[in-house]
């Protein structure tokens, strides 16, 4: 593999075979071939298509979070009830699959909880409410299952996490309950399970890196926080169990996945982090606060030196990646 | 799946959009319609909501001042209103019944430390807050069956504030 060259490495194999000012440039021509004009303009075209969805939605996000008073309620919802006709008539009238036509799809999820806010908005049922985001959930899944794209699954993963987060704290409260972390756990879990799979059966080039690092994320922070919730809550019930449980699950076979099967360093990280976390969260639940001050210090030596171990461990595993690549 | 599904599917979402929200709002407009107008009295504040604008979130006095620990999470508010449609507190119980005839009753759910009409926060055109700030009163339309709806709110002298 050509591109994993280090800057320093090409420079000593130009000092090397002691190539003139020409030559080098052949050389690193031949290394790294110029992009050709056509994938310049595809770039360009999906980063002006991405740029321009993103401000025209936010532009119909902020015109109706003014909330006009001189528009009738009636006419604000029907003007964005329109614009999600006309985004879904073009998209039934295009036929083959193309970025535009998923932005299409994009947008009329996004519209969907506009016309939610709004509706929310004129009838004043009250801001944030999980039900905006519950109906949002549902009444995009349509788009989202006929666009079947990482964007579009990535904004409906958020919008379902936002739910379960919401739920916990407006329905739940009294009771938020550690069977809501795990089912946010193992739906996100699942989510970045599929996205591989798939990306194994196309074996082609990935095409959203992106997706399995955010979508991963968030199955950490459930990890990490259902487990820190489990650990510090008074009562405890067989759902706390379960939830430390699933979280130690998801860390090992993270970190085994992505250190032997598929290389993602960034997970890799989380796991360490996420473990860490979780050991030290029990070591604080059952600190001796009446003479804190030995196992604050000991903490800290711990903590500090497991850190900075973790790091060294990534950077290693990072070199061995390298290494095989090299080899390979 | 094929193009064919994919369209469907897509259209038929726009379809199930489109009825959700008519079924929402025939609802509401029903309530807006057919409630009767009762006045409840406030203490104010206001925060923005990134995709609803502004809002004055409010608190009521009858559920304030009667909160207790042991209220169960959803249950009816009843009331009596005054010659002006002000609420005055009686009670709060589990079910619609029993409710003598000058009673009303209103729904409401509760949370940690507070008891919700599910109307507590006010939206308005954004620059505007500093009208609103005179608000004393919460007007809530109420349907017989004690569903309520924020329609707007009111200055001390019981007039609408617009």
């Amino acid at each position: 593999m050509m591109k994993d060259l280090e800057k320093g490495e090409i420079y000593e194999a130009i000092q090397i075979l002691d190539l003139g000012k020409d030559q080098a440039r052949k050389f690193l021509i031949s290394l790294f071939p110029q992009r050709e004009l056509k994938e310049w303009v595809r770039f360009a075209s999906i980063s002006f298509l991405g740029l321009g969805l993103a401000l025209f939605s936010s532009g119909i996000v902020f015109f109706f979070a003014y909330n006009w008073a001189g528009m009738h309620r009636f006419s604000k919802l029907g003007l964005i009830s329109c614009s999600l006709a006309v985004a879904v008539g073009v998209y039934l009238l295009g036929k083959s699959e193309s970025y535009s036509r998923q932005a299409l799809l994009i947008l009329a999820s996004v519209l969907v909880g506009v016309l939610l806010a709004v509706y929310g908005q004129i009838y004043q049922t009250g801001a944030n409410a999980v039900d905006l985001f519950l109906g949002w959930t549902f009444l995009s899944l349509g788009f989202v299952i006929a666009g079947n794209s990482p964007p579009l699954w990535f904004l409906w993963i958020l919008l379902s996490n936002i739910t379960v987060e919401l739920y916990q704290k407006q329905v739940l409260f009294r009771d938020e309950s550690p069977y809501s972390y795990s089912f946010a756990l193992l739906f996100n879990a699942a989510a970045v399970f599929l996205y591989e799979r798939e990306n194994r059966k196309n074996d082609s080039k990935e095409i959203a890196g992106w997706f399995p690092n955010t979508v991963g994320f968030l199955t950490y922070y459930f990890a990490t926080f259902g487990s820190i919730f489990s650990i510090f809550r008074d009562v405890k019930e067989e759902g706390d169990l379960l939830m430390v449980c699933l979280s130690l699950a998801t860390l090992s076979i993270g970190y085994f996945v992505y250190r032997y099967k598929i290389r993602r360093l960034g997970i890799l990280a989380l796991s360490l982090l996420s473990a860490i976390t979780l050991v030290f969260s029990v070591f604080v639940r059952v600190f001796d606060w009446n003479d804190f001050a030995l196992p604050f210090l000991f903490g800290g030596i711990a903590l500090t030196t497991v850190t900075a171990w973790s790091a060294r461990h990534l950077m290693q595993i990072r070199n061995e990646w390298k290494k095989g690549e090299r080899v390979g | 799946m094929n193009d064919k599904i994919r369209k469907l599917l897509v259209l038929s979402n726009l379809i199930v959009v489109l009825a959700f929200l008519g079924k929402e709002v025939w609802q509401k407009e029903r309530i807006k319609e057919k409630g009767e107008l009762f006045l409840f009295a406030l203490a104010p504040v206001d925060p923005r909501s990134l995709m609803q604008g502004d809002y004055m979130r409010l608190g009521y006095e009858i559920t304030r001042t009667n909160f207790s620990q042991d209220l169960p999470n959803r249950g009816f508010l009843i009331f009596t209103p005054d010659s002006d449609g002000v609420a005055r507190f009686v009670r709060f119980q589990k079910d619609s019944e029993p409710i003598s005839t000058n009673e009303k009753k209103i729904k409401f759910h509760r949370s940690q430390f507070a008891v919700s009409f599910g109307a507590e926060e006010y939206f308005f055109q954004e620059g505007t807050a500093d009208k609103f700030s005179e608000a004393k009163f919460g007007g809530l339309k109420v349907d017989s069956e004690g569903n309520g709806i924020l329609v707007g709110v009111y200055d001390k002298d019981r007039k609408e504030i617009r």
